[in-house]
């Protein structure tokens, strides 16, 4: 009897975690059951990724379609190479389609936004994006800004 | 009969160290198979270390340990374990696995040793019981018992696979007038009755010499006399005499070795 | 005279040194003995289930309450200071990550090493002393079999699963505060942690993180206990060891792994 409670107990205990870990799973971090299905590659150049990181996500009209899985410096043309990888279901992109760095919110996490061209051709495995909207780099804005209002003056 | 008949456990030049420090030097004894034999020496000197040498518990520095014609240092692990089986050990304090109740207790080298079904485990847990006189305890804890009763207890655990050679350590200690001459009656029934070899570790003159067959005083590293109680009643030897009358100066000094009374004082620390 | 006072601090430094490479040499031989020995006693799933219940079972109560204090203060801190910035609905985000990351695994084996480890050490320790480790040693069990391993097992798995537990009642504390008392739109803070909280790299990790922790803390229990000196004085000793040890090794152990898996940061 003594024994039935403590294994009736144990089993509980086994079973909780057990389902914590399907909580943490699906209503914590989101994972779809079977959403992670097949994926391609494709690269995207920009002069700027200021702030982009990997695991960042890539989104078309808001949609999470993939993650960034790598970034790097290509050599010849001294820009960076950001590595999306897309769900095998949007797989019809069009070759012309402009990648951005974009901010959520103000303060926010980088993303990658997908706006969609009009070629009739599609991206494939290992296909690259050469349309692309670098990163917006404060620094660079306000320096834009004071300039302006510096030729402003002078123009007074 | 050949010697390894006639002795189920002999240690053979056997020495052992903790530490830096001797216990035992080059000792020989020699167990008689089927008697009870005694084994005492003053407090400290080593009989508790003798019995975890038999059982293999420790691992002699020097020597060897003949138990029923194996020598134990030369076994591996395992076959330790499988020679374990033939000897049972009644601890000092008993030892009873203290989440368990008497029954189970007695029960639990059956069960990891055998494969009898529960109704047989049963009957015999109760027969080991009833020669222990403890039938009627069979669902107390072992918290609920006596110091006597435990050891009781024990011993029906310890005999509970039938084993060859029963070492008991120090049986007496701490044991009311009752429960001591219970246990000195049980052990003699146990060797006489199944022709157990028994090992009793003692300091307790009276009851060790009412029993044993044959005696061991060890001390000092050394045994230091042999023989039947009666011999070592009637010994020479200055040593065996002072433990047996219980003198307490003489060989073995009351005082711990220190410099002279007269220097410590007149030193000033 | 200064000069022997130096030789013989040097003599100190190498005698703790070699006692501690003899330490971890004995240790890891009795877990090795204990985890992959031959023979075995009983029935090893019965004996770790039974452990599992003293270990695992027993110390739910406290990693359910101090999980959901925990994600609870976590959650009214974050709003405090987030709310500074009017990102308030970026508390769900935190309370999680930090929760899944860190404070799950790391309070949890801190607390298991409280509860679990010291009575573990404790129970050996005392078996130790009472010659009950000896005595089935005499019966032909091995003490490693029949005591030591159902209890490294239950250590084991219990760890992993408490954490789990511990983030999931953490977070669920969190979302308490911050929806029901502090007024955060319920939608953006669970969309915003899961928009964050990747599984693989978060939960995965912190796992990996709990089932190391596990290990390490019921190793040094489970030796501690049966390394104890047999005696009161010793299993008292042993007991603190177990805590302070399992503590710090606790802390560093999750620098050297938050290191290894977030270090790309």
């Amino acid at each position: 009897m003594q024994n039935r409670t403590l294994e009736i107990g144990v089993g509980l205990f086994l079973l909780a975690g057990l389902l914590a870990l399907l909580l943490l799973a699906l209503r914590v971090s989101g994972l779809t059951v079977g959403g992670s299905g097949d994926t391609y590659k494709v690269y995207a150049h920009f002069d700027n990724i200021a702030g982009l990181t990997v695991r960042a996500r890539v989104t078309m009209a808001g949609v999470t379609i993939g993650k960034v899985t790598a970034i790097d410096l290509d050599r010849d043309s001294y820009t960076g190479r950001v590595t999306l990888l897309l769900d095998d279901s949007v797989d019809n992109l069009p070759i012309d389609s402009t990648a951005s760095i974009l901010t959520a919110g103000l303060l926010g996490e980088k993303y990658v936004g997908i706006s969609v061209g009009g070629d009739e051709e599609v991206l494939v495995e290992g296909g690259t994006i050469y349309d692309t909207q670098s990163s917006l780099v404060l620094e660079d804005l306000i320096g834009k800004f004071l300039l302006n209002s510096v030729n402003k003056d002078e123009a007074k | 009969m050949s010697a390894e008949q006639q002795y189920a456990v002999e240690l053979k030049n056997l020495s052992f160290q903790r530490g830096e420090r001797d216990i035992f030097k080059d000792i020989e004894i020699r167990i008689p198979r089927g008697k009870v034999t005694g084994i005492m020496g003053p407090s400290g000197c080593g009989k508790t270390t003798l019995l975890r040498l038999i059982g293999a518990q420790l691992r002699p520095s020097k020597g060897e340990v003949w138990v029923n014609g194996l020598n134990l240092p030369s076994l591996s692990r395992s076959e330790l374990f499988d020679m374990r089986k033939q000897m049972g050990v009644l601890f000092q304090s008993g030892a009873l696995f203290t989440d368990l109740d008497v029954f189970e207790n007695v029960a639990f080298p059956l069960r990891v040793h055998t494969r009898l079904p529960d109704e047989m485990i049963r009957d015999i847990v109760l027969m080991k019981l009833q020669a222990v006189g403890l039938r009627g305890a069979l669902e107390l804890m072992p918290d609920e018992l006596s110091g006597g009763m435990k050891r009781r207890v024990a011993l029906a655990r310890a005999i509970a696979l039938d084993p060859q050679i029963l070492m008991y350590d120090e049986p007496f200690v701490g044991q009311d007038p009752i429960a001591m001459g219970v246990l000195v009656r049980l052990i003699r029934l146990l060797s006489d009755a199944l022709g157990i070899t028994s090992i009793v570790v003692s300091h307790d003159l009276a009851e060790t010499a009412s029993i044993a067959d044959y005696i061991y005083l060890v001390g000092d590293t050394k045994v230091l006399g042999q023989g039947t109680p009666d011999e070592l009643m009637n010994s020479d030897d200055p040593r065996v005499r002072q433990f047996m009358q219980g003198i307490p100066d003489g060989p073995v000094p009351f005082h711990f070795p220190a410099a002279d009374f007269r220097d410590d004082l007149l030193g000033g620390r | 005279m200064r000069k022997t006072s130096t030789l013989e601090r040097i003599r100190l430094l190498g005698r703790v040194g070699i006692d501690v490479v003899a330490t971890l040499g004995r240790s890891t031989v009795f877990l090795l003995r204990a985890l992959f020995g031959r023979g075995t006693a009983g029935n090893p799933l019965q004996l770790t289930i039974r452990q599992l219940y003293s270990v695992g079972v027993m110390s739910l109560a406290i990693i359910v309450v101090s999980g959901i204090f925990i994600g609870m203060v976590l959650s009214l801190q974050g709003f405090n200071i987030l709310s500074d910035y009017g990102s308030e609905q970026a508390v769900g985000q935190m309370v999680a990550l930090t929760l899944l990351r860190e404070l799950g695994p790391v309070v949890t084996a801190l607390l298991f090493a409280g509860r679990a480890g010291s009575a573990l050490t404790a129970e050996i320790g005392n078996m130790k002393s009472t010659e009950q480790l000896s005595s089935l040693e005499m019966i032909g069990v091995d003490p490693l079999k029949y005591i030591i391993a159902p209890r490294l097992w239950a250590g084991f798995i219990s760890m992993p699963l408490l954490a789990v537990i511990f983030s999931v009642v953490g977070i669920w504390g969190g979302a308490m505060v911050a929806v029901d008392w502090l007024g955060v739109y319920e939608g953006s803070f669970w969309s915003n942690m899961q928009n964050s909280v990747s599984f693989r790299e978060d939960v995965l990790n912190g796992v990996i993180k709990s089932i190391v922790f596990g290990f390490v803390v019921t190793w040094i229990a489970v030796f501690q206990g049966y390394d104890c000196e047999p005696t009161s004085e010793g299993i008292s000793r042993a007991t603190t060891k177990t805590v302070v040890y399992a503590s710090l090794a606790v802390l560093g152990l999750d620098f050297i792994l938050t290191a290894l898996m977030f270090g790309d940061f």
